[in-house]
């Protein structure tokens, strides 16, 4: 077997199971009742019909060699794994902190961190532009717009 | 002429000092993210879709119109100067635009581009005003089956027919369809497919599916992939005003291009790479400067610009005659109409005279205004090209916070933003394309309430969806476009 298609077989397992988790959710579902000719789970069922057969039919591309699509082939080489860490715990330190730290200082470390991502080795500029940016987003869509974005550190003192 | 009539009063709303304000925040702000590369008119309308809680729908449908024309006209100016497209469908342009930018005819080229989209633009509007009032016509003599046909052909064609594979558009088709699955049953109360968590008994909202695909999930793969930032911002030479040759030479690749975009827009297919492709295509074959082609002949900037913008007012037509949205931006403006509690379709012109008629009036205006903004002010655009991709990536992720976080200020829908980047990444890394999935996601309700409708009038019976001719017909012209292109390519071996 060719290991260039693992990724793709990868991702056709992915969508069989995920119509196997359709299936199972919707066996769950009480009986429709009488009157209605199509119950809640007919479509469900469609739907997860549609994704097994099609994450099979990749499943079969996946071991013939997978696809190698021009997009595949223009994406080049990954990025040091560093940067991608950098962005990944940004967004995990965005989702984790938001409710303690408030939108104004995660956001800025989300900034910052995004930036050092896209190699940016400036982080006192970046820094001080997020804040910048995430106070005037904060005030701009909670003044003007009305979107509450919730309390915080900086929120607070406001 | 009682069309005239409604327009003039469309004319009147539109022209109010409010709704110019807000037509030109939305020609302005969709300029802009046509012209950033990585993030389009679809992710920005999806991030607005607050302001329909608290901003009166005509104004939001004003400005939603303008991000949507705007961001035709910004993606060419990245083409141009960048050759990294800002939008699918300004790939063409890319061809012939960046080579008259190297040879210093940048502003030839931009200025035949903008007055091109403004010429294809406003006879496109030309073809919604005519035309949407009879479809309307038409489509109010259907049936839910003949709906639930015409969502079916919908769906084969936005991922079967358009990208490169018939299996990968139609698995992000399924993925949409199961998205729009999640949340209670409102026929029978049940709640379907939220495995005990309480947050997705509403549904999973269309923004954090669109921000996650579209924002996270580009942001991911250019930071994973970082070839595709590199690139340098040609400079802006010559002048902006078309020399008498450059007029005679654009003027009828600009009629062409329109005719061309206009009808495969407002065709149940949608897209605009088709046509700019086959704008670009005609243009080789009827100029007479062939020699030119491949290094700057302004025919091909000239063609495949007018046709990406009548395509792009052509797929407003099923949007506002049907409500049947085939694009990914048509799909969340579809959604706007939903949360404020109007249901799109052929009773929407009925039902809202003035907010249809105000959007449309307000395409003609924004026209103007993007005439104005992408030829004496195409500096600006210069300028916002060159933002530095650590800050542009920085700002793009924390407005993602924003819409998402803005909504329900719940952590939850932040992982789910996120899972949604992760899915978005694999979907662009493997070459599935991400617009199938929110057209699924949007119109996947609709199509299973008139599936729903069309089986409880014919008492259970499936032949229901054959026997009616129109229907039939309308199913048998999807199973053709889902398999017509196999066939073809084994014919041709």
């Amino acid at each position: 077997m060719n290991s260039r298609g693992l990724p793709e077989i990868a991702i056709g397992l992915g969508v069989v199971a995920l119509a196997a988790v359709v299936v199972v959710s919707t066996a769950q579902l009480a009986r429709p009742p009488a009157y209605a000719q199509v119950g809640p789970a007919v479509m469900p069922y469609a739907v997860a019909a549609g994704l097994a057969l099609l994450g099979s039919l990749l499943l079969v591309q996946g071991f013939r060699g997978g696809w190698r699509s021009a997009a595949g082939e223009e994406s080049g080489p990954t990025a040091a794994s560093a940067r991608v860490l950098w962005l990944v715990g940004g967004l995990v330190a965005n989702a984790l902190l938001m409710p303690w730290l408030g939108f104004i200082l995660t956001s800025t470390l989300l900034f910052g961190a995004t930036a050092r991502a896209f190699g940016s080795m400036r982080p006192a500029r970046d820094i001080a532009i997020g804040f910048a940016f995430a106070f005037a987003a904060h005030t701009g869509f909670a003044r003007l717009l009305g979107i509450d974005l919730g309390g915080g550190v900086i929120e607070g003192l406001l | 002429m009682e069309t005239l009539t409604q327009l003039g009063q469309g004319f009147a709303l539109a022209l109010a000092p409010a709704n110019l304000l807000w037509a030109f925040v939305g020609v302005f702000l969709g300029t802009a993210v046509g012209v950033l590369p990585g993030i389009g008119p679809a992710l920005t309308i999806a991030l607005l879709l607050p302001l329909t809680f608290s901003v009166d729908a005509t104004s939001v449908f004003i400005m939603f119109a303008g991000i949507y024309y705007g961001a035709m006209y910004g993606g060419s100016t990245t083409s141009i100067l960048l050759n990294t497209p800002g939008e699918s469908a300004t790939i063409v342009t890319a061809l012939e635009g960046n080579q008259m930018a190297k040879r210093g005819r940048a502003a030839a080229a931009l200025a035949t581009a903008a007055i091109g989209s403004f010429v294809a633009g406003t006879i496109g509007t030309l073809g919604i005003t005519f035309l949407a009032p009879a479809v309307v016509d038409l489509a109010l003599r259907f049936g839910p089956a003949e709906y639930f046909a015409l969502m079916v052909l919908a769906f084969v064609t936005v991922s079967a027919v358009l990208g490169n594979s018939v299996v990968r558009g139609l698995t992000a088709l399924f993925l949409g369809l199961f998205l729009g699955l999640i949340g209670v049953d409102l026929q029978t109360g049940q709640a379907r497919l939220t495995f005990g968590v309480p947050e997705l008994l509403d549904g999973i909202n269309v923004i954090v599916v669109a921000v996650g695909l579209f924002a996270v999930g580009e942001t991911l793969y250019l930071a994973i992939h970082p070839r595709g930032l590199a690139g340098q911002v040609l400079r802006v030479q010559g002048s902006m005003w078309l020399t008498r040759a450059d007029w005679k030479r654009s003027w009828r690749p600009w009629l062409r291009g329109t005719g061309i975009g206009f009808p495969i827009g407002a065709l149940p297919a949608g897209g605009a790479e088709i046509p700019t492709f086959l704008s670009y295509y005609v243009e080789r074959r009827l100029t007479r400067h062939p020699e030119e082609f491949g290094k700057g002949a302004i025919e091909g900037v000239a063609g495949p610009e007018a046709a990406n913008n009548a395509s792009a007012a052509g797929v407003l037509v099923p949007m506002l005659a049907l409500g049947l949205p085939t694009s990914a931006t048509a799909a969340i403006i579809l959604s706007a109409f939903q949360s404020y509690g109007i249901s799109p379709g052929p009773l929407l012109l009925q039902n809202q005279p003035d907010l249809v008629w105000a959007l449309i009036a307000s395409l003609y205006v924004g026209n103007v205004m993007l005439l104005v903004l992408n030829l004496p002010l195409i500096g600006l655009w210069v300028r916002v090209l060159s933002i530095p991709p650590p800050l542009l990536y920085g700002g793009i992720l924390v407005f993602a916070t924003i819409g998402t976080y803005g909504i329900s200020r719940s952590p939850v829908d932040l992982v789910f933003l996120y899972a949604m980047g992760a899915v978005g990444y694999l979907m662009r890394r493997y070459d599935f394309p991400t617009a199938p999935v929110i057209i699924g996601m949007i119109l996947g309700p609709l199509a299973e309430q008139e599936f729903r409708r069309a089986m409880t009038i014919a008492q259970g019976d499936l032949m229901v969806f054959l026997t009616r001719p129109l229907s039939a017909t309308l199913l048998a012209l999807a199973l053709v476009a889902l398999f017509a292109p196999a066939i073809v390519r084994r014919l041709r071996r």
